[in-house]
């Protein structure tokens, strides 16, 4: 019995060992949901700058919670004055440059596609190393950083510096495949939990005398099966949407494909157009970090896009076949 | 000059879609040679369309004209034409909007890139896609259509993007956010 002891204490403080370690893992997810839960649920009102190549941009971001349903404005400080309201309905982009205001009615939740759930999250640890860094002061807050650094070069890496306090992101870098940075936005100034008067979520600009875009309702099913499929897919790809719709700006029905790993989004989708359409849209593009690949299939347009590396766009949409 | 009624034979033949790739290559080749091609092209595409009636009810009617006839007139300036024009008119009316949509397709197929045709003729590609190219940081603005239907994909991606990862608004930081052409 004696000499079963010591294994016992061995045991017991290697599981201790694992333990922690496995703890130290589940603060640092634990600060993931923490984020992604803290910007639908407070309410705030803040500036912050978005940096992406050598351009710099200053926008106003509040967000209100109202008997269960919230509302945000997201609104340029810059040049035009553009705007994107959403609410739990609908997404309203204003482009008073364009003069045109676009209506998308939301289709995210109603997908079983909330947010990061728990298993989800476990799920990413296959993809991404998840790990907490030191607290740090950002706009004037003492803030947790939490490193996401994925295994291979199909996604991107995130710094995410969170309130401690509340869990509100107030700093994220987006690095890519070789830790360069590749995008970084900031709050510099914050306002958590202020009341927020229903006026601040009111658009800037009139809307009337815009043309207007409005998606049909009626126009959106949820197709039963995929007209079209990604052959290829990174690791821990998985679909995760599948719509039919009515293209807005384009009018003309859409297949859209959603892909994700948990982290990282590929939108796929695929359009019909006439044999004497002369507009497809053929080649790579790119702003700031995402990447968008159009093809040609026959007289179908497929356009991948998504923040994720140009290799994954390629990687997708070039795989894209019709359904077998 | 039997030459040039061969050609616009071929050419009407090219709007109705009926012409092999072999031909179809020809004719472009030629289109991007010769001004009065390119004229007779578009007026081929607009009767074309008049006739099936497929302009839609957002763009007013005159448009058509108006387009037809800043390029029958300036036919030497039909590439700042294209710039200052087309950028309004992308924005204004939905981009699928037919006659719009083949006024701009056209024009940007007779003046593809400065630095590109030669190489796209080369490659044996279908010359009328409408070519994006890596823009540094954004899409190509030399588009302007093309940069409204990537906005349009981008604002379709994001309800997705925006539920996954981060969350939030992060996603449409982009939209809103990538102002002042360079």
């Amino acid at each position: 019995m004696n000499r079963r002891l010591p294994t016992r204490l061995i045991l017991f403080i290697a599981s201790i060992f694992f333990c922690s370690a496995a703890l130290a893992a589940d603060a640092a997810h634990d600060w993931l949901m923490k984020i992604n839960q803290a910007a639908r649920t407070l309410d705030y009102d803040g500036v912050f700058v978005y940096q992406h190549e050598s351009q710099l941009e200053a926008m106003r971001i509040i967000h209100k919670v109202e008997n269960g349903s919230h509302r945000e404005r997201l609104v340029s400080l810059n040049g035009a004055p553009r705007e994107v309201i959403r609410n739990q309905r609908e997404v309203i982009c204003y482009w008073p440059d364009k003069n045109s205001v676009m209506v998308e009615l939301r289709k995210a939740n109603s997908q079983n596609f909330p947010a990061i759930l728990p298993e989800r999250v476990q799920d990413l640890d296959e993809y991404y190393s998840i790990k907490l860094g030191n607290t740090e002061r950002i706009t004037g807050r003492p803030a947790q950083l939490v490193i996401v650094k994925p295994i291979d070069q199909y996604r991107y890496g995130y710094h995410l510096w969170a309130d401690r306090e509340t869990g509100l992101l107030l700093k994220a870098d987006l690095l890519d495949t070789n830790g360069n940075i590749l995008e970084q936005f900031m709050f510099t100034q914050i306002n958590i939990g202020a009341t927020i008067p229903s006026s601040a979520l009111e658009p800037g600009v009139a809307g009337k005398g815009m043309v207007w875009h409005r998606e049909d309702e009626k126009q959106v099913t949820e197709a039963a099966k995929p007209g079209w499929a990604a052959a290829r897919l990174p690791g821990g790809f998985r679909l995760s949407a599948h719509i039919s719709r009515q293209a807005l700006m384009r009018k003309r029905p859409v297949e859209h494909l959603v892909y994700t790993d948990g982290l990282a989004a590929v939108s796929v989708f695929v359009e019909k157009r006439g044999k004497d359409s002369k507009s497809f849209m053929v080649g790579h593009s790119r702003m700031g970090a995402v990447n968008a690949l159009g093809l040609r299939v026959d007289d179908y347009q497929i356009m991948t896009v998504g923040e994720v590396p140009a290799e994954t766009i390629t990687l997708i949409g070039g795989s894209v076949a019709p359904a077998q | 000059m039997n030459n040039v009624s061969d050609m616009k034979e071929k050419l009407s033949a090219l709007v109705d879609n009926e012409l092999d790739d072999l031909d179809e290559r020809h004719v472009m080749t030629a289109l991007a040679e010769n001004t009065e091609l390119r004229n007779t092209w578009e007026r081929y595409h607009l009767l074309r369309s008049a006739l099936r009636q497929d302009m839609d009810a957002v763009v007013p009617p005159e448009i058509a004209e108006r387009v037809a006839a800043r390029i029958a007139t300036e036919p030497d300036n039909v590439v700042s034409f294209r710039r200052q024009k087309i950028v309004r008119l992308a924005g204004t009316f939905a981009i699928a909007a037919s006659v719009a949509a083949i006024a701009i397709a056209g024009v940007q197929l007779l003046n593809p890139p400065a630095t590109e045709p030669a190489a796209v003729i080369a490659a044996g590609q279908p010359i009328p896609e409408n070519i994006i190219r890596a823009g540094t940081t954004r899409w190509d603005m030399k588009q302007p259509e093309t940069e409204s239907a990537l906005n349009a994909f981008l604002v379709e991606h994001n309800e997705f993007a925006s539920s996954s990862g981060i969350g939030g608004m992060m996603p449409y930081v982009r939209v809103v956010g990538y102002d002042n052409p360079k």
